[in-house]
Formats: C-alpha cells, sequence, structure tokens
C-alpha cells in the first residue's frame, strides 16, 4: 500500500535539493516560504500540462474556424451561381 | 468611499487593465475625483450591503473563488498580477459577484509566482472544501480565523478520503505540510527559480476547473423544504401575499431586510418591484436555494445571505473594527419578519420586550411583523416537547411592547389562519 506520507516528505526533499539558492522576497502580503517553494514545484509541474491542453484547443479551434469559412465561401459562391 | 492613493507605479497598465475588467463587470467601477495631495483619488459605486464570506451560502462562495481567478488570469494576460486574493475583495453587487479592490493590482514580474497564492487558498478553497466534504456550516470558521482557514487545520478537519483526491491532496495536504517544513524561518529565504507565465497559468487553471466541480453534499437541513410543508392553506398564502403587496406599495421602502426569509419566496415581492431586498435566513440549504433562484431568475435587487438572528455576525478583525457586526451595517427602511416571532419566543426564549428593542434598533422607519398565537400548529410544534413557561406570551403583550418603539398602523388578519400580520412604523422615524 502507497504511503502517502513518505510521497509528501520525498516531494519536499526534492523541492528542497532543486531550489538550492535563496533570495529575500517583498510582497503586500506575506507569501509564507514554505507555500512560495511549493507554488514554483506545483506550477512547474502543471504548466506544461496547461501549455498541452492550450495547444489542442487552439488546433481544434484552428479547424473549427477554417471549416465555418470554407462553409461560408461554399455558400457565398452558391448564391452567385 | 474615497480611497485617497498615493502615485502607482505602471499607472497606465493598470487603468487600461482597470477598464478591461469593468467592461467584463468584474470589477467595481470607480470615478475620478480631483486632487491635488495624491496622485489620484477613487470613488467607488456603492456597494449597497456589505456582506461577508461567513454570511455566504456555499455557491456564492463557490463563485466568489473562480472570479478572483479569472481576475488573476486575465492580469497575467495584461502583465498585471493580483497582490493578494482576500474574499473580502468580493461583495455582490445587482446579483452577482464583483471584485472591489482597485489598488489589489501591480505589474508582473516576469518569473515571480504568485505571492497570493496561499491566501486564495485559505480564503476560498479551504472554506469550499470544508463546506463540501464535512460540513455546509463550516464556513462560520472564517468568523475565527480572519485571514482564512489555515490549511492545517483544514487538513486535519477534512475526512481522509480527501488525500486520495489529487487536487486536495496537492493544494491543501501538500501545501500544509510545506508550510510547516519552513515556519520559523527567519528571513524570507526564498529561491531565485523563477515560474512562467504559463506555469503560473496552469495552477490557477488547475484552481479554477477542480473548484467549479465542487458541490455540495446532499444531506437535508431543518427549513431547506419549508414552503412544501408550511400549515397555509392556498387562501391562507394568497392572502399575506396580497396585505404584503399592499403595504408594499403603501410605504414604497427603498430597500429592505427579510428575516427568516427562507428561500425568498416573500423578499421577492418587494425584490421584483426593484426594491433592493437582503434575504436572511439561518438554514443554508434555503440560502442556497435562494440564491440559485435569484440566479435563474436574473435577480439583481436580491441579495440572500446566512444570518443566525439569535447569534448575528459579530464585529471581527483589528480592534473589532475590519468587519462590521450586521446591526453596524446599512439599515433598512423596512424589515419584514414573517413566520418568525414564535421562533425567537418559544424557540429561542426571547421575550417580547427584547424582541420589541432589537426590532425597533435595525429598521429606519417600517416593519411588517406577524404574530403567530400559541394555538397555531406551528407554534404548538414548538411546545411539543416542553414545558409553556411562556404566560407572557400574548397577543396583547406583543402590541403593549412593540408599541414602546412603533406605532401600529395597521393590523389584518391572514384569512383561513389564527395568524395576524401587522404594519408598524418606528416613532421616531
Amino acid at each position: 500500500m502507497v504511503n502517502i506520507k513518505n510521497i509528501g516528505n520525498t516531494f519536499l526533499l526534492f523541492s528542497l535539493i532543486y531550489f538550492a539558492t535563496e533570495q529575500k522576497a517583498h510582497a503586500y502580503i506575506d507569501p509564507n516560504t514554505g507555500s512560495y517553494l511549493f507554488q514554483i514545484v506545483l506550477a512547474s509541474l502543471l504548466g506544461g500540462s496547461y501549455v498541452f491542453k492550450s495547444n489542442i484547443a487552439n488546433f481544434f479551434n484552428g479547424i473549427k474556424s477554417k471549416v465555418i469559412k470554407s462553409e461560408s465561401e461554399k455558400t457565398t459562391k452558391t448564391k452567385r451561381g | 468611499m474615497i480611497a485617497p492613493i498615493k502615485k502607482i507605479t505602471s499607472s497606465y497598465l493598470i487603468r487600461a487593465y482597470t477598464r478591461h475588467l469593468h467592461k467584463k463587470n468584474y470589477l467595481i467601477k470607480h470615478t475620478e475625483q480631483k486632487t491635488t495631495h495624491y496622485y489620484k483619488k477613487l470613488k467607488p459605486e456603492k456597494i449597497p450591503f456589505v456582506s461577508y464570506p461567513y454570511e455566504w451560502c456555499f455557491d456564492q462562495l463557490k463563485d466568489a473563488a473562480p472570479l478572483t481567478l479569472k481576475i488573476q488570469k486575465e492580469a497575467l494576460k495584461h502583465e498585471m498580477i493580483l497582490k493578494d486574493a482576500s474574499a473580502y475583495n468580493i461583495q455582490f453587487l445587482n446579483g452577482k459577484p464583483i471584485h472591489i479592490d482597485t489598488l489589489s493590482f501591480e505589474k508582473y514580474e516576469q518569473g515571480k509566482p504568485w505571492v497570493a497564492y496561499k491566501q486564495f487558498c485559505q480564503h476560498f478553497l479551504a472554506p469550499l472544501l470544508l463546506m463540501s466534504y464535512v460540513d455546509v456550516q463550516l464556513n462560520k470558521l472564517l468568523i475565527l480565523f480572519i485571514d482564512g482557514v489555515p490549511l492545517d487545520t483544514a487538513a486535519r478537519i477534512l475526512p481522509k478520503k480527501c488525500v486520495a483526491n489529487p487536487f486536495i491532496l496537492t493544494h491543501i495536504f501538500l501545501h500544509a505540510k510545506s508550510i510547516k517544513k519552513f515556519e520559523g524561518t527567519t528571513e524570507a529565504n526564498i529561491s531565485t527559480r523563477t515560474i512562467s507565465k504559463n506555469a503560473q497559468l496552469g495552477l490557477i487553471d488547475n484552481l479554477e476547473k477542480n473548484i467549479n466541480k465542487l458541490s455540495l453534499k446532499k444531506y437535508s437541513t431543518e427549513w431547506e423544504s419549508y414552503y412544501e410543508n408550511t400549515n397555509y392553506s392556498k387562501e391562507a398564502d394568497s392572502s399575506k401575499v396580497a396585505i404584503i403587496n399592499e403595504w408594499v406599495e403603501k410605504t414604497k421602502p427603498a430597500n429592505a431586510w427579510d428575516l427568516g426569509a427562507n428561500t425568498g419566496k416573500y423578499s421577492r415581492l418587494l425584490s421584483n418591484r426593484n426594491i433592493f431586498t437582503v434575504s436572511l435566513d439561518i438554514d443554508p440549504n434555503a440560502v442556497n436555494q435562494n440564491y440559485k433562484i435569484s440566479n435563474k431568475n436574473g435577480g439583481t435587487h436580491i441579495l440572500p445571505l446566512l444570518l443566525d438572528l439569535t447569534n448575528p455576525s459579530p464585529s471581527i478583525g483589528w480592534d473589532n473594527t475590519e468587519r462590521l457586526s450586521l446591526t453596524q451595517r446599512t439599515k433598512p427602511e423596512l424589515v419584514l419578519a414573517l413566520a418568525l416571532i414564535h421562533h425567537l419566543a418559544i424557540g429561542n426564549n426571547l421575550p417580547f420586550e427584547k424582541l420589541a428593542e432589537f426590532f425597533g434598533s435595525i429598521t429606519i422607519k417600517w416593519l411588517i411583523i406577524e404574530y403567530i398565537p400559541k394555538e397555531d400548529s406551528n407554534a404548538q410544534k414548538l411546545l411539543a416537547n416542553r414545558k409553556d413557561i411562556f404566560t407572557d406570551y400574548t397577543q396583547k403583550r406583543f402590541e403593549t411592547e412593540f408599541l414602546n418603539y412603533f406605532k401600529i398602523i395597521e393590523q389584518k388578519p391572514i384569512n383561513q389562519s389564527k395568524r395576524v400580520l401587522y404594519l408598524m412604523e418606528r416613532k421616531d422615524a
């Protein structure tokens, strides 16, 4: 059985190793160190899937607009004919 | 309220972006005022009644959360970013959530993470998950925690099965663990690693999609089906509606509170006349239904909210002045108190003396109140399992106490019912 606690600790350990350098942050509200680091890791993982889904959506939207344009051109030619 | 502000950097970007949000009705509109002392002075459009997230039903909080995320997404596309994500930046206007803090924006620095992510999770995500997975009343935790429900607290309350949900596991459980792991750090030591805009958008998109999927567990509450089970005959109901309509026409209030409004049936007699009505009830399912009905009907003059009259929202925050108690907020010209008085007097042991004083303090002018005699079947239900100690609960005593604060303008019995409706006017109005 998968131990969720171990997964969580492993995730955090890799985060700590990955982000070795440090810098002060200045913000209107306190972003909280732990939350900031966590967001960097999580967003990096989610960003890839977001770009992939956006590209798929753009691809199909592109096809859809080409089909609509082509249908509209056909209708115009039929009327002139 | 006028908001004097000092010089804003990247003011052109902010002006352009706020105009964009105004068009979408995401951000409250404002007018610029003349000033010599400040860079800009903004007067926002007035919100008719300020409400707080612990007074919102589930669907109101669920609509407020994605609005914040949509604004953040739009902000990133315009090289801007929200510098906070407080639920108190959202109010309800014309029946819909709207962002009210025009000063929440700053220029986006490439690669910088969202500083308000933790605040968003505490103010919106944690309460929504607690309401959805544990108990619909847990948004009241926001009264105790002024900056939102701490994520470790939410993690302890949520059932263990939530760990199997990747969305909850990441944004609540692992997020809380990370916060705990790095707490006590003496400096704000944060990695120079940046995250791309697409990574940010991916995070926002993930939050938005999953919040939109949340729903309330199906369990019944005491008053959610009240109007299906009342003791009014059709004739009695029509009589009550006719009397209220007549008195609303007579009093012509600009605004109203409907106390014990349930799903807002009588609130809509006012709001459909464009009388702004705050429709208050203790039952979370009833308020949620009220909100859904209003949305479906495009109701712009009704604001359903949660209220326990025996324990209304207190003043909270710094010096107990940041968030006002119910009675400190804009008072109405008319208060409706229908099918309510027996619950307060018999159900909650409140004498007429105290009730009259309270109603006298919350209305600017008018009160429409329904007297329910002890012989009424619903009043009898309240006495079914207890000794009747309410010797002062009589119509005469009711009138005597209310006459200390009000003039009785009219009283009319409801047909086919033992109940009596009163139209009262405050003595010092």
